[in-house]
C-alpha cells in the first residue's frame, strides 16, 4: 500500500474547501474529493474532484440546513460511492457542521467506505461562535448524531482552529481555520509520503488507526528560524486548544510527527520527543515518525494526534466479504412486477440464499456471528450478515468495561 | 341479529396479546376481553419451536376463554413470519354499458381479478386491497359507480409472505386446538394502520412502523389506501443480542433489562462520564456500564435497521406521499428518543400510536395492542358482513328447495 491509497473526502461547503486547500498544497498528488449539494460552492474549488449531490432535490443550490433531506439524496445516489473508495485503504472525511449537507453525507459515505474495509477518520469542525445560535444549534444536533462515526473522531472548533485572535476580521478568521486544519492534514501526508529518520509506513499509519478508534484530538505547533523548537514547545506548553495543555490526561496513545527541512538537527528531534514524553501519560504508546522535506527548510512542525482510546489488535487476515447469496427465484408473471427489498437477491427468500462457500463459512463462524439467532437463516443483506452486532460491523469502538 | 364474538391474535416473536370482542348494530366494536402471554418458540417471527410456541398460544387462549366467558374455536391471526413483502397489481376492463357508465357487474369483475390474483412461486397471499380506480387510465377516483368511461383500471396491492413459514404458524395454531386459515390472517401493522391512522392521516399519507422484538414491519398510507407493506426480520432482538454480545451481562434476560432501563435511541445529552449498575447474574460480581456506550449500541442497531426501511419505501417512491407523517408502534417503539431518530432519518415528524377506543386495556398501552385491535375490529367487521350477507342466500337456497319439492310432489 502506498500513500495514494489515502483519500480525503471535503463533506459540505467548509470540508471542500479544507479539502481542497490540502490538495493544493500537496501539488495534487494527494487525491481529494468535494461532495455537497451547492454547486457555486464546489466550482469555486480547483485541487479536487467534485461531485454534485442531491441535484433534482436541491437543484444545486444547496440543502438549507435540512440534513434529514441530505440523508435521503446521498441514500438515493448511494450507487455512486463504492467507486470513490477503489483502491482506498484510508479515508479521511473532513466536515463542517451547522450547514446540513455535511452530517447528512457521512453516514452513507462511511457505509460504503466500511462495505470496502476502508479505514476511516473524521474530523469535524463547529461553527464559530458569531455564526449565531441557529447555527451553533445545528452543530451541536450534527455533532450529536456523529459522535459514533468514523473509526478515528476528531470534533474541533473553527474558534480554536483559528487560534481565538479577536481582532482578525471575518475572512482573515475563515482563512486561519481552514490553513491550520489543512496544516495539519498536509503535515499528515508529508508524514507518510516523505523520507525522515523514522518513516511512517501507510500500514502503520493504519495499525495506529484500528489501535486508536474512537475520539481523539489534534495538537499542531509551528517554529521558524533560531529557537524554533523553544517557540514550538511555547506553543505546545500554553496553547490550550491545540496544544498539550490540560489535555493528555486521557490520552493512551499518540502518533507524533515532527517535521522538518534538511537543517533538522537530532538534537531537535529529542528535545521535542523528550518534552512530549513528559506531558503525556507513563504507559501511553507514543508513535514517532520525523520527515526531512525541502519545501520546510528553516522550519520546524509538530503534528499530534492524541487518541483517547488505545487497544492495539494482532493484525488478522484481510477480511473477505461473504459472497453474495444466490439470486432469489424469479417469481411468475405478476402483473407490473414483485417489489422486494433492497438488494433483493441478499433476502433469504425460499428458493434463494447464501451460496456454498458462504453456508461453509457460516457454519465455521456461524455462532460467533449469529449469537442466538443461529436457529434460523442468516440475513445478508449488502454482504453484511445483519445477525453480527452492528457495533462490531461498523467498528464502533464502545468502552464496555 | 347479535353477533358472535370474534377473537384476534398478535403472535409476537416475545410476546402474544389476543382480543375478544363483537360487532355492535351501531357500526362499533365492543371490546368483551384482552389478555396477553409470554412467547417462545419464535425467532425473527419464524417458528422454530412448535410445541412451546403452540403451548404458549394455547395458554393466551385459556386466559382469553376465561376473560371473555366465551369457547375459542377460530382465532384472526396477526403475523410477519419474519417476510412480508407486497406487490402491486393492475388491471384494466373495457366498459360495455351503452351509454358508458360503470356498473356493479365490471367493478366486480375486477375485485374478482383481484382476487385470484396468486402471490409469487413459495409465498402466500395474506392480504390484498384496492388502491385506485382509474378511469380511461387517467382519472383516480374513489367510487367510480355511475360514472362515464371506455375503460375501467383497478390498481392494488397483494400482500404475501413465505407459505411455508405461515403454514408451520397455522400448524401451531392447529396443534393449540383453533382453527385459522390463510384468510384470517394479517400483517400486525396493517392492522395498527387501521386502528391508528384517521381518515384525513390516511388520505393525506402515513406511515406506522411496528418496531417489535422479532420484526420490523410498516405499512404506509396515500390517498385512504395503503400502499406498501413490509416487514424485515431484524427487531428488538437484536438490540438485546448486540447488547449482550458487548456487556457479556450473563444471559439474554440481563441484556434486555440493560435495553429497557437504560437503552436510548440516540446520544444526545448523554453524559459521556455517566455510568449506571447492570444486572448482576448469580456468581458474579456487580459492576457498572457506560450509558453512553449502551446508547451507542442500541443507536447502532436501530439506525440501521431504520435506515434499510427507508431505503426500501425510496425506492417504492412512498416517501413523498406521507404527509400525514410516521406513526410508531410496537415494544421497542418505547425506547426513549425513538422518535427523534426516526424523524432524522425519514426527515418527517414522527410520533407515538395513539388510541381513543374508550377501553382502557387497549388505550393504556397502544404500542402493545393497537395491532391486534386493529386485527380485532376487521375479523369483527368481516364476520358482521359475512353474517348479513348470508341472509339473501340463505332464503333463496330455501326458494329453490320449495319449487323443486312441489315438482317432485307431482
Amino acid at each position: 500500500m502506498n500513500a495514494e491509497a489515502i483519500r480525503l473526502f471535503g463533506l459540505g461547503g467548509a470540508g471542500g474547501k479544507i479539502v481542497d486547500a490540502v490538495c493544493a498544497a500537496t501539488g495534487g498528488v494527494l487525491p481529494g474529493y468535494a461532495l455537497d449539494t451547492e454547486k457555486a460552492a464546489l466550482e469555486r474549488l480547483t485541487a479536487v474532484t467534485s461531485l454534485l449531490l442531491g441535484e433534482t432535490r436541491f437543484n444545486g443550490l444547496g440543502s438549507g440546513g435540512d440534513t434529514a433531506a441530505v440523508r435521503m439524496a446521498a441514500s438515493e445516489e448511494s450507487a455512486r460511492f463504492p467507486a470513490l473508495f477503489e483502491g482506498v485503504s484510508c479515508a479521511i472525511f473532513v466536515v463542517g457542521l451547522g450547514g446540513g449537507t455535511g452530517a447528512g453525507l457521512l453516514p452513507e459515505l462511511l457505509r460504503a467506505a466500511y462495505d470496502r474495509n476502508v479505514r476511516t477518520m473524521v474530523f469535524s469542525i463547529r461553527p464559530f461562535s458569531f455564526e449565531g445560535n441557529e447555527r451553533l444549534r445545528a452543530a451541536g444536533i450534527s455533532a450529536q448524531s456523529m459522535a459514533a462515526l468514523g473509526d478515528v473522531r476528531f470534533f474541533l472548533s473553527n474558534d480554536d482552529l483559528a487560534g481565538n485572535v479577536p481582532e482578525a476580521t471575518v475572512p482573515e478568521a475563515f482563512a486561519r481555520a481552514t490553513e491550520t486544519l489543512s496544516a495539519a492534514l498536509t503535515l499528515l501526508w508529508r508524514l507518510l509520503s516523505k523520507p525522515g529518520y523514522l518513516n511512517l509506513s501507510p500500514a502503520m499509519l493504519l495499525s495506529i488507526l484500528s489501535a486508536g478508534r474512537g475520539t481523539a484530538e489534534l495538537a499542531l505547533a509551528r517554529g521558524a528560524g533560531e529557537g524554533r523548537s523553544d517557540a514550538v514547545i511555547s506553543v505546545l506548553a500554553a496553547n490550550r486548544a491545540l496544544g498539550l495543555q490540560g489535555r493528555t490526561a486521557s490520552v493512551r496513545g499518540a502518533l507524533c510527527g515532527i517535521l522538518g527541512g534538511a537543517d533538522l538537527r537530532l538534537a531537535e528531534v529529542g528535545e521535542m520527543a523528550r518534552y512530549i514524553g513528559e506531558q503525556l501519560s507513563p504507559g501511553t504508546a507514543v508513535h514517532l515518525s520525523t520527515v526531512l522535506d525541502e519545501a520546510l527548510e528553516g522550519r520546524l512542525e509538530v503534528v499530534l494526534f492524541l487518541f483517547h482510546e488505545w487497544e492495539p489488535m494482532v493484525p488478522d487476515a484481510p477480511a473477505e466479504p461473504l459472497p453474495a447469496p444466490a439470486a432469489a427465484a424469479s417469481a411468475p408473471a405478476v402483473s407490473h412486477g414483485t417489489h422486494a427489498f433492497p438488494d433483493d437477491a441478499a433476502w433469504p427468500v425460499s428458493g434463494g440464499g447464501p451460496s456454498d462457500t458462504a453456508r461453509e463459512l457460516i457454519a465455521q463462524d456461524g455462532k460467533r456471528i449469529q449469537g442466538r439467532f443461529d436457529q434460523t437463516a442468516p440475513i445478508y443483506y449488502r454482504s453484511q450478515q445483519l445477525d453480527e452486532p452492528t457495533w462490531r460491523r461498523r467498528r464502533l469502538s464502545i468502552d464496555f468495561r | 341479529m347479535a353477533s358472535s364474538v370474534v377473537v384476534a391474535v398478535d403472535i409476537g416473536t416475545t410476546r402474544l396479546i389476543g382480543a375478544a370482542g363483537y360487532h355492535q348494530p351501531d357500526g362499533s366494536v365492543h371490546l368483551v376481553a384482552v389478555a396477553s402471554h409470554a412467547m417462545t418458540g419464535l425467532r425473527s417471527g419464524i417458528v422454530i419451536d412448535a410445541v412451546s410456541a403452540s403451548q404458549n398460544l394455547e395458554a393466551l387462549l385459556s386466559k382469553l376463554s376465561k376473560e371473555a366467558e366465551i369457547d375459542i374455536s377460530n382465532i384472526s391471526l396477526l403475523c410477519t413470519c419474519g417476510d412480508v413483502q407486497c406487490a402491486p397489481v393492475h388491471y384494466v376492463l373495457p366498459v360495455t354499458t351503452p351509454d358508458g357508465t360503470v356498473d356493479q357487474d365490471v367493478m366486480d369483475k375486477l375485485r374478482e381479478q383481484l382476487d385470484l390474483n396468486p402471490a409469487p412461486a413459495g409465498r402466500q397471499a395474506i392480504a390484498k386491497t384496492v388502491e385506485r380506480w382509474e378511469l380511461d387510465g387517467g382519472a383516480r377516483v374513489k367510487d367510480p359507480a355511475a360514472l362515464r368511461t371506455g375503460t375501467l383500471g383497478l390498481g392494488g396491492l397483494v400482500v404475501h409472505t413465505d407459505l411455508h413459514r405461515l403454514d408451520s404458524m397455522l400448524d401451531v395454531v392447529e396443534t393449540a386446538h383453533v382453527n385459522c386459515s390463510y384468510e384470517d390472517c394479517m400483517v400486525p401493522a396493517m392492522a395498527a394502520a387501521y386502528a391508528g391512522l384517521d381518515k384525513s392521516r390516511q388520505e393525506a399519507g402515513a406511515l406506522v412502523l411496528d418496531l417489535g422484538g422479532g420484526t420490523t414491519s410498516w405499512c404506509a398510507y396515500h390517498n385512504g389506501f395503503p400502499i406498501s407493506v413490509g416487514a424485515l426480520p431484524i427487531g428488538g432482538d437484536h438490540v438485546t443480542n448486540d447488547l449482550l454480545a458487548g456487556f457479556s451481562p450473563g444471559s439474554t434476560k440481563a441484556a434486555e433489562e440493560i435495553k429497557l432501563n437504560y437503552g436510548n435511541a440516540i446520544l444526545d445529552g448523554i453524559d459521556p462520564s455517566a455510568r449506571v449498575p447492570l444486572p448482576v447474574e448469580l456468581g458474579r460480581t456487580a459492576r457498572t456500564g457506560s450509558l453512553r456506550s449502551i446508547a451507542m449500541v442500541v443507536n447502532a442497531r436501530l439506525d440501521e435497521t431504520l435506515c434499510i426501511v427507508q431505503e426500501h419505501l425510496q425506492k417504492e417512491d412512498v416517501l413523498d406521499r406521507l404527509g400525514g407523517g410516521i406513526v410508531l408502534t410496537g415494544n421497542a417503539a418505547k425506547i426513549p428518543g425513538i422518535e427523534t431518530l426516526v424523524s432524522r432519518i425519514f426527515g418527517k415528524p414522527c410520533g407515538r400510536i395513539h388510541l381513543e377506543t374508550g377501553y382502557e386495556a387497549i388505550d393504556s398501552d397502544p404500542a402493545d395492542t393497537a395491532a391486534v385491535w386493529g386485527g380485532l375490529v376487521q375479523a369483527a367487521r368481516r364476520e358482521f358482513r359475512e353474517q348479513h350477507m348470508r341472509r339473501p342466500f340463505r332464503l333463496l337456497s330455501k326458494m329453490v328447495r320449495f319449487f323443486t319439492e312441489e315438482e317432485t310432489a307431482q
